[in-house]
């Protein structure tokens, strides 16, 4: 070994002695398992709880049209005024992933469907330039018809063919700007 | 024998109503004995602090300060009753940088939203069977963000009884003259 190499591992020895004196590990008082015990739950309370979610008549319509016009009021901004990147992304962000969230809890699958495939655009894209705004106007039409029309699940033709024509989209979006 | 659920109180801190009485009715279907809710991280501190919940549940939420905010402050403030309580995130976001920035800010579980009963059980039970260490360092506090052991899984030399053939041995074998 010579000596530039010697120097080099004295010190990545003494950052990492540094490092870990820093650093202190704590095991915390576990009163959780104090209280509850051991044994798990009987397996009907699970089933119970997700039949709690499957019979829940919260009205999810009046919920996604608020997001959905937050989606609208964002689009206009961004249309009219001009955001930079990182605010005009978060005010998108933000009530999509409320429609992500809450579509597939209040029996609107579809919902979350396009809603997923809104951020996972967003989240690869480089900016969000006029094509970009294109395709999120699109999902963000699609979310309203979904609503407007009702269509809780994909299973159904018109559901199938919307989101079809949304991958079709965002396909053509990468194969223009690759 | 069963866990002892309706001994726990656990603290909601969900911004949107219809959600939040949802999970309700998940945890109370699971039996848990007291819940509270709030629907802003101010009130959920507030929350936090008078009732001193056995586990808390946060939105990443939307208002000034978020349910990142929420945790940070519950793990470091010093009005705060309990520094090593269990917090599950419960979250839309599912981006790997999200769930970073959550572990980051001290969370002990993630639940992606839409949940179902059963992975919210199980996050649960991770908390109770699986508890981590906690790590005081001079920028983070929380649970020990190492989720795996690295374990070898490779032969392990050292158990083994055959001693391993050294160079040496072998020159000796060599150079050994014939009887």
């Amino acid at each position: 070994m010579n000596d530039k190499n010697r120097q080099h591992d004295k010190t990545v020895y003494f950052e990492g002695y540094e490092r870990h004196r820093d650093a202190e590990l704590i095991t915390p008082p576990h009163e959780i398992k104090k209280k509850v015990g051991s044994g798990g739950i009987d397996p009907k309370l699970i089933k119970k709880a997700e039949q709690h979610i499957k019979q829940d008549k919260t009205n999810f319509t009046p919920i996604a049209e608020t997001y959905l016009q937050m989606l609208e009021d964002s689009c206009a901004k961004l249309q009219d005024q001009g955001l930079d990147d990182d605010d005009a992304f978060e005010a998108l962000l933000f009530p999509l992933v409320q429609l992500k969230s809450q579509g597939g809890m209040f029996k609107y699958p579809l919902i979350t469907e396009i809603s997923s495939r809104a951020i996972n655009f967003l989240e690869v894209i480089k900016a969000l330039d006029d094509d970009a705004y294109d395709i999120i106007s699109a999902h963000k039409m699609a979310l309203k018809a979904v609503i407007n029309k009702d269509i809780k699940g994909n299973d159904s033709t018109e559901g199938a063919a919307l989101t079809q024509a949304l991958q079709d989209a965002c396909i053509r979006y990468f194969k223009a700007h690759s | 024998m069963s866990y002892q659920f309706e001994k726990l109180t656990v603290l909601i801190v969900e911004s949107n109503h219809a959600m939040f009485d949802l999970t309700k009715g998940v945890l109370s279907s699971f039996g848990i004995g007291r819940i509270i809710s709030a629907y802003d991280t101010k009130n959920g501190f507030r929350e936090f602090q008078l009732s001193q919940p056995d586990l808390v549940i946060v939105d990443w939420l939307a208002d000034e300060s978020s349910g990142l905010d929420l945790t940070r402050k519950i793990r470091t403030s010093p009005d705060s009753p309990n520094p090593y309580v269990p917090i599950i995130m419960m979250t839309g976001y599912s981006q790997k940088k999200r769930v970073i920035m959550a572990r980051d800010s001290g969370v002990s579980e993630f639940v992606v939203k839409p949940y179902t009963a059963s992975t919210l059980y199980k996050k649960i039970e991770a908390i109770i069977e699986q508890p981590r260490q906690f790590i005081k360092a001079p920028n983070f506090f929380g649970p020990d963000r190492r989720r795996k052991s690295n374990e070898f899984t490779g032969k392990d030399r050292r158990k083994s009884k055959a001693r391993p053939r050294r160079a040496s041995d072998v020159a000796r074998e060599i150079t050994k003259k014939p009887k």
